[in-house]
């Protein structure tokens, strides 16, 4: 019994410190924050001072002169259908991968292996061409297609891990049942893999997102460009005024950080959902 | 290849794997092809590219720049794998014992850099780093430390650690919730037992915490290694590979070459050069970190 | 793919309309052409600041609004996402019919041997550019077919003229007790030792990113050469040969070097980007700046800065100050028919038009082309000061070079080698003789 106090000791100690690292973390994007709402003057009389009254105007010359509203949309539009088809073909490729035998196996999971670590900007000149061939440059299909085959491997690999791990009984009382195995992996296995599907999509979700030699390179029209290329081109173009800049940047973080804590709670969720079985 | 109960005739399997498979060939597969052509001619993005051989491969070898990125990337690695994986360890078991909603707010905040473009943050610590208005410095200064308010990115020997803290600090919460979700799978009954039987601590952790922990080790050794070696967007906004490359990758390098050199031939070795190194290193972990029961796929 | 779609059939209906038409008068002029059909223009530039953007929309606008039968499809770039996607995009037959691209072998060099741009000198004699823009400058935008630089076929014009000179701040001058005129390279030396003695910082200077030790080299450098003696250097810079290892060279990467050594920059320079350090300047914490037109915005922001040449030591007459013009407007081989020549002959034409020089000028940059005698123009005074300098430029043949021009990748070279220069890690000699090791290898792959 006397062994409890310095254990609850070293125990709030433990728990300080996590909490002094976990506003390390975050002071960065306050300071960001911060110097969004400054003016230039402010700026030099030191990173921590509080500017006289927020400088909004800022976010206004960000959005008015930036076409937000556009890049956003954009965003979205790519984002979306890379997300849910990179899903479904990692259901497919990735079922198939753990349970299934077909030609060649282990060639193609090393192929798929290859894709998943040769940079983008290794292939990004052919793939150019490519796209010029197939009359898809400056379109949305440029950047959705070549960024659902670059997730595939990542998705395929995830899930087949996933799979592995599921009793197998289930899918044999399934079997048993006269089930197809498209019914299987439709009602039995994807339910059981929500908590991994919903990691996932988050992670394919950021991936996609951050994404930027893809549409820098197979778009050239503004009328494409998507969320992080209009922070690279803020860059180009408000270098020397850095509180519009890290306005920008707000700009650019901030869907993440609402759709991020959106879908925070289903990813942890499902992860305590998962702890629990 | 152990059979499955859900398996069929090849026929039937192939509808399963053949989608995937042609997306992936047509946008991905062919491109390095090509790209891996590439890497045999001399080309500079206009004109028909001329077949030569090995030239390309040969030149690398003496390639001064290449070799001094390869030692970057080398001790990058460091940042990128090796501190993020015993932090992120060590935050995770921590963040186990806490409650419910504790938990989840350090766990949502760790890993908030995470989900962020890392280009956008290269800005940002750019400038937290920068020696003029930066705060780091300001700090610094301000506790009487000015000695050691260093002009950081722009140093030979703090730029390279200067930009790997910030991988390490991209990292550290990502390689924590894998590690949380892998010592929340684990039953605690063991650990139960293991304390019933009177083992320590540092015992528990090394004879059983560690090796169950394997296949989350893995994948967070495969994902930092990959991101390692690819790493680009943290560099290119906060150094550009200088002062005078002293923080230069074989990313950076192979963009210098073929987006400012119109070499595109030579940077195409330098990517299949990387990607080969990728692969090896991957290989080697494959190899040597399995799980205990020694099962692979 | 939309576009290219409507690029195509706006082709096919041009070059019925011309069949039709079927006149030479009609074929030579674009607005009778156009007429018949609309026309579209796509262009890339790269004026991507906020004070270049709303000029070039008024321009564009302008444009339009005298050919009302011209679409013209502005693609705004920054300048090195141009130098990224416009050879690809024009060899992929993707492209803009007009566009900006950057002078020397890398871009503009690269282009006219591979044939995707097209020789402006029908149009030069047409509109008379050679009034407008002096000959010194026009042989930037030159290359013969073989790769030769500064002769031979012009492929480009620029809107915009660039110094590189010598911001000052009076106020930080007077406080250290300067006194003003600067007359010569001495008295700038001496007023450097006196702003240091005064606790100050003498030079603003960040070598983190962008390229200000670049310009204070070269422009300490060519200030130290008279106007009369330019051949050499053109020579070096045109590919012609020659060498880098000369005493001027040496000796300002020394006086860089000792600068470094003795704190006359920023502290922690080395971890500042230029553009950081531009900031600094104009807030007043430097005394001197050695670099271009480009930043007179961002100037006007502080009254007490004023823009000179770098003085040149006794007895050179015109120094040369290092500058030239901006990336040039060009027409690529997407420019299929006669008539999408001409129109973008046209649209080019009023981009260097007096008309469009006053726009530039009114909204604070300097222009290439001259500005008319009669323009009443509320010019800022760094504005005023830049236009004297540039029109006596002009009239000395004194406009020097950017030295990364002379090779592919000089401008790589020099920025991976000046960081140890200036921390001393390598010799002024050492330094240059890397810069001479990139231009003999350029030259001996020619």
């Amino acid at each position: 019994m006397a062994a409890i106090a310095p254990d609850a000791i070293k125990r709030q100690s433990f728990r300080l410190v996590m909490w002094l690292f976990t506003l390390l973390t975050i002071v960065p994007f306050a300071l960001l924050l911060l110097t969004s709402l400054k003016s230039k003057q402010d700026l030099f009389r030191g990173a921590f001072a509080l500017p006289a009254y927020p400088h909004f105007e800022n976010y206004v010359s960000a959005w008015v002169d930036g076409h937000f509203g556009t890049y956003f949309w954009n965003s979205i539009i790519v984002v979306v259908p890379v997300v849910t088809c990179s899903i479904v073909l990692g259901l497919l490729t990735g079922f198939a991968f753990a349970f299934l035998s077909f030609p060649f196996k282990r060639s193609i999971f090393v192929i798929l292996t290859i894709g998943m670590m040769v940079p983008t900007e290794a292939f990004i000149i052919p793939l150019y061409y490519e796209m010029r061939y197939l009359g898809l440059l400056n379109s949305y299909a440029a950047m959705i297609l070549p960024q659902i085959a670059m997730s595939l491997p990542f998705a395929t690999l995830f899930m087949a891990a996933t799979m592995q791990q599921l009793p197998k009984d289930v899918m044999e009382a399934a079997l048993l049942d006269g089930a197809s195995r498209g019914l299987i992996l439709r009602r039995v296995i994807v339910p059981l893999l929500k908590p991994a599907i919903s990691s996932l999509g988050l992670f394919l979700f950021i991936w996609t997102w951050n994404e930027f030699l893809i549409p820098l390179i197979l778009v050239n029209d503004d009328a494409f460009r998507t969320m992080p290329l209009g922070m690279l081109f803020f860059q180009g173009r408000y270098t020397v005024n850095t509180p519009v800049l890290t306005a920008g940047a707000v700009l650019v973080i901030a869907p993440i950080i609402v759709v991020y804590l959106i879908f925070q709670r289903k990813f942890i969720e499902g992860l305590t959902a998962g702890a629990s079985k | 290849m152990k059979q499955s109960v859900l398996d069929a005739p090849v026929r039937k399997n192939l509808i399963f794997v053949l989608p995937g498979l042609l997306l992936y060939s047509a946008f991905v597969l062919g491109p390095i092809l090509a790209a891996i052509y590439l890497s045999f001619t001399e080309w500079n993005g206009i004109a028909r590219p001329d077949f030569i051989g090995f030239s390309n491969y040969l030149s690398l070898l003496t390639d001064s720049n290449f070799v001094t990125a390869l030692k970057n990337n080398a001790l990058l690695m460091v940042f990128y794998c090796l501190l993020p994986l015993f932090i992120g360890m060590a935050f995770a078991s921590i963040v186990r014992s806490l409650k419910g909603r504790e938990q989840m707010a350090i766990r949502t905040l760790l890993f908030m850099p995470y989900i962020m473009p890392s280009a956008v943050l290269g800005i940002v610590w750019h400038w937290l780093y920068n020696p003029a208005f930066g705060p780091i410095n300001q700090i610094l200064k301000s506790v009487g430390l000015g000695a050691i308010a260093l002009p950081w990115l722009g140093d030979f020997n703090f730029a390279l650690p200067s930009v790997g803290m910030v991988a390490t600090w991209y990292y550290c919460g990502f390689c924590m919730v894998i590690f949380l979700t892998g010592l929340q799978r684990l039953d605690p009954s063991i650990f139960e037992a293991a304390r019933a039987d009177g083992a320590g601590a540092a015992y528990t952790f090394r004879r059983i915490t560690l090796p169950l922990l394997l296949p989350e080790i893995r994948i967070v050794l495969l994902l930092t290694i990959i991101a390692s070696i690819k790493s680009f967007d943290l560099i290119f906004t906060m150094t550009r590979g200088g002062p005078a490359n002293s923080t230069l990758v074989p990313n950076i390098y192979m963009y210098q070459l073929g987006f400012q050199l119109n070499r595109y031939g030579y940077a195409a070795a330098v990517a299949i050069v990387g990607a080969i190194l990728i692969f090896t290193v991957n290989y080697i972990v494959h190899r040597f970190v399995r799980p205990a029961d020694g099962g692979s796929r | 793919m939309l576009q290219t779609v409507r690029m195509h059939l706006s082709a096919a209906t041009r070059r019925r309309a011309l069949a039709a038409t079927a006149t030479a008068a009609m074929a030579l002029s674009i607005s009778c052409a156009g007429s018949a059909s609309a026309a579209d223009l796509p262009v890339w530039d790269d004026y991507s600041y906020e004070g270049q953007v709303a000029v070039i929309e008024t321009l564009v606008k302008n444009f339009e609004a005298a050919h009302p039968d011209v679409d013209v499809q502005r693609t705004q770039r920054t300048f090195d996402d141009l130098a990224l996607t416009l050879k690809l995009a024009v060899s992929a037959g993707d492209g803009p019919v007009v566009t900006k691209v950057n002078q020397g072998a890398k871009d503009m060099g690269a282009m006219a041997k591979e044939g995707l741009l097209l020789p402006l000198d029908p149009y030069i004699q047409k509109y008379g550019w050679t009034e407008r823009q002096s000959d010194s400058i026009l042989a930037r935008d030159r290359w013969t077919k073989d790769g030769k630089f500064g002769t031979g076929e012009t492929y480009g014009i620029s809107s915009l003229g660039e110094i590189v000179g010598l911001y000052y701040n009076e106020k930080v001058l007077k406080d250290a007790g300067v006194s003003l005129p600067l007359k010569t390279f001495e008295d700038f030396l001496e007023a450097c030792d006196k702003v240091k003695a005064a606790g100050a910082t003498p030079i603003a200077m960040g070598t983190a990113k962008q390229h200000l030790a670049l310009h204070l080299l070269a422009g300490i450098s060519q200030a130290h050469i008279d106007a009369s003696k330019r051949s050499e250097l053109d020579d070096l810079i045109y590919g012609r040969g020659g060498s880098w290892q000369t005493p001027g060279n040496v000796e300002s990467a020394a006086l860089l070097q000792k600068w470094a050594e003795e704190g006359y920059y920023f502290d922690g320079f080395q971890g500042i980007s230029g553009d950081d350090a531009v900031q600094l300047f104009i807030a007043g914490q430097a005394a001197f700046l050695t670099s271009g037109t480009w930043y007179f915005g961002d100037m006007k922001a502080n009254p007490d800065i004023h823009f000179m040449a770098i003085p040149a030591p006794k007895g050179v007459e015109h120094p040369l100050s290092v500058g030239g013009v901006d990336p040039a407007w060009a027409i690529t081989a997407l420019a299929k028919d006669q008539a999408t020549k001409d129109l973008a002959g046209s649209y080019i034409d009023y981009m260097v038009s007096p008309e469009a020089a006053v726009e530039w000028a009114k909204a604070g940059y300097l222009p290439s082309t001259k500005l008319p005698d009669d323009a009443n123009i509320d010019m800022t005074p760094l504005l005023k000061e830049g236009v004297a300098i540039w029109k006596s430029l002009n009239a000395n043949d004194a406009i020097g070079h950017y030295p990364d021009w002379s090779s592919p990748t000089m401008l790589k070279t020099i920025d991976d080698n000046m960081p140890l220069l200036l921390s001393g890690r390598d010799t002024p000699e050492a330094f240059i003789g890397k810069l001479q090791a990139d231009y003999a290898a350029y030259l001996a792959s020619k």
